[in-house]
């Protein structure tokens, strides 16, 4: 049994196809507008002006696929009034439905987006690391369909060994809000999080609002 | 987000521990009687919360499991509130009852306990909203809204109850005068905070897109501060005598800063802007 479930993404080979997002709303049976996992597109750069008076560009485009990063110091859980936002002995962050009053503050503290509001039965959804396959010793249905392997999930304490501890890259939040249990390779041209050119290019996509 | 019902709920809530708070300080300054807090007002300031709390329950995706709401008050500032605003209405009805019994003994105490616990919730309410990834809310700006709303709203509240109790003849009241400038000038501290705060580089860290729907947004913010300090200008002419029209100006004070309350805070909640994805 893993120790610390968590995510591992290698943004220089994923291709942003999309096969994640679309593996877990097959799997879990979402909503339209249920987005457990989604793949943000981000770019940005303008043309910039040589010292000899040519124009070259900065322009920049890369994906991240993002869920639940099942955070050490999940937000949600703490802020959640009915307790039904709550980490199990493994450590992942669940919802309890049963307890869930459908307030939606969780999904203003989340600064990946991962509880998501389920209009058919009021109560807030998120990704639950594919419990029941992990338990069959298998992998998330996300990490199983990435045709990349840029997607892959292990322990926490293991990826980060293997890969060490990146500098987070925007638009991601700064790590220290959460600790999520997140490992990335960033891009080749990646961004730092104070970078404010870049835009969201699928927000359509990824958002309901 | 549709924010309707916690636009109403906010309001409802910091209006009616306004209209407590500015009447039993009214009462203490002037040393009127202790019994003197009419029962229409505190009438007033329970249906108010009643109003408030079924317009949070409409907030609610699946208000059946909302008993639960209040099992995480060691962690959740929205558990905490939950907590104190129904402790707020419990005192009131307390006030409420003794007041109707014509009971003079341990009023003092209960008017005191009651005072506590709407600061309190005031002070849970602006706590709700203090969250690190929201850069625009978690800041002073938040709680000066708040108890600023309670002042301003709450006062101009009060000189209207007070104007329908007294048969329709209104009396200027300095204290109620003093409250909402005090209210007022937490509002444009607030107002002036939360422009600072959405053009810093903080604030401005990812999105560029943001810098836009920011601009927009100052215009309405300074727009919007002019507009109390209209509301309060004429609240002052009701109150300090200078005009036998008082009635008329504390009516129009009441309208524009009702309208006023709701707009600032369809702006509050319009300038939600999360760090992150």
């Amino acid at each position: 049994m893993i120790k610390t479930p968590a995510f591992f993404i290698d943004m220089q080979i994923c291709t942003g196809c999309k096969t994640c997002m679309v593996a877990c709303k097959d799997k879990n049976d979402l909503d339209s507008g249920l987005r457990w996992r989604r793949v943000y597109e981000f770019c940005g750069g303008d043309w910039v002006v040589r010292s000899n008076g040519t124009f070259t560009q900065d322009i920049f485009a890369y994906y991240i696929s993002m869920g639940c990063n099942h955070c050490q110091d999940p937000v949600c859980v703490n802020v959640c009034p009915s307790c039904a936002m709550h980490k199990d002995a493994s450590g992942i962050v669940l919802i309890d439905s049963k307890k869930c009053v459908g307030c939606r503050y969780c999904e203003w503290v989340c600064p990946y987006s991962a509880p998501q509001f389920d209009y058919t039965n009021g109560i807030m959804t998120k990704c639950d690391f594919c419990q029941s396959q992990i338990q069959e010793g298998r992998e998330p249905c996300c990490v199983e369909a990435c045709p990349t392997h840029a997607l892959l999930f292990g322990d926490y304490d293991e990826l980060i060994a293997l890969h060490g501890k990146k500098g987070i890259i925007a638009p991601l939040p700064s790590p220290e809000i959460t600790c999520p249990n997140l490992v990335i390779v960033p891009p080749k041209q990646d961004k730092l999080p104070d970078y404010n050119k870049g835009l969201i290019q699928n927000p359509e996509e990824v958002k309901d609002e | 987000m549709n924010n309707l019902s916690l636009i109403i709920f906010t309001i409802l809530i910091q209006t009616s521990v306004g209209i407590f708070s500015t009447t039993l300080f009214n009462i203490w300054i002037n040393k009127k009687e202790m019994i003197d807090i009419s029962l229409i007002i505190l009438s007033t300031c329970l249906g108010l919360i009643i109003l408030g709390l079924i317009s949070a329950m409409v907030h609610l995706g699946n208000p059946r499991n909302a008993p639960y709401a209040v099992s995480n008050i060691t962690h959740s500032w929205l558990s905490r509130e939950i907590v104190t605003i129904n402790l707020f209405a419990v005192s009131i009805v307390l006030l409420w009852i003794v007041t109707f019994a014509d009971f003079q003994k341990g009023l003092f105490l209960i008017e005191t306990v009651s005072l506590i616990l709407g600061i309190s919730t005031i002070f849970t309410m602006s706590r709700v909203y203090r969250l690190k990834v929201v850069p625009v809310w978690d800041s002073i700006a938040t709680p000066m809204d708040f108890f600023g709303t309670a002042l301003l709203a709450g006062s101009v509240a009060s000189a209207v109850l007070n104007w329908v109790i007294s048969d329709k003849v209104y009396s200027p009241c300095l204290t109620f005068l003093i409250f909402s400038g005090f209210g007022l000038c937490l509002k444009i501290a607030s107002i002036f905070t939360t422009i600072s705060i959405q053009h810093s580089s903080k604030t401005l860290f990812w999105y560029a897109s943001l810098r836009n729907k920011f601009k927009g947004q100052t215009l309405a913010h300074v727009f919007r501060a002019g507009v109390y300090i209209t509301g309060v200008a004429l609240f002052a002419a009701a109150n300090i005598g200078l005009t036998d029209q008082s009635t008329i100006f504390l009516l129009i004070s009441f309208c524009i800063i009702t309208l006023t309350e709701i707009w600032n805070r369809f702006c509050f909640y319009d300038s939600f802007c999360r760090l992150g994805l």
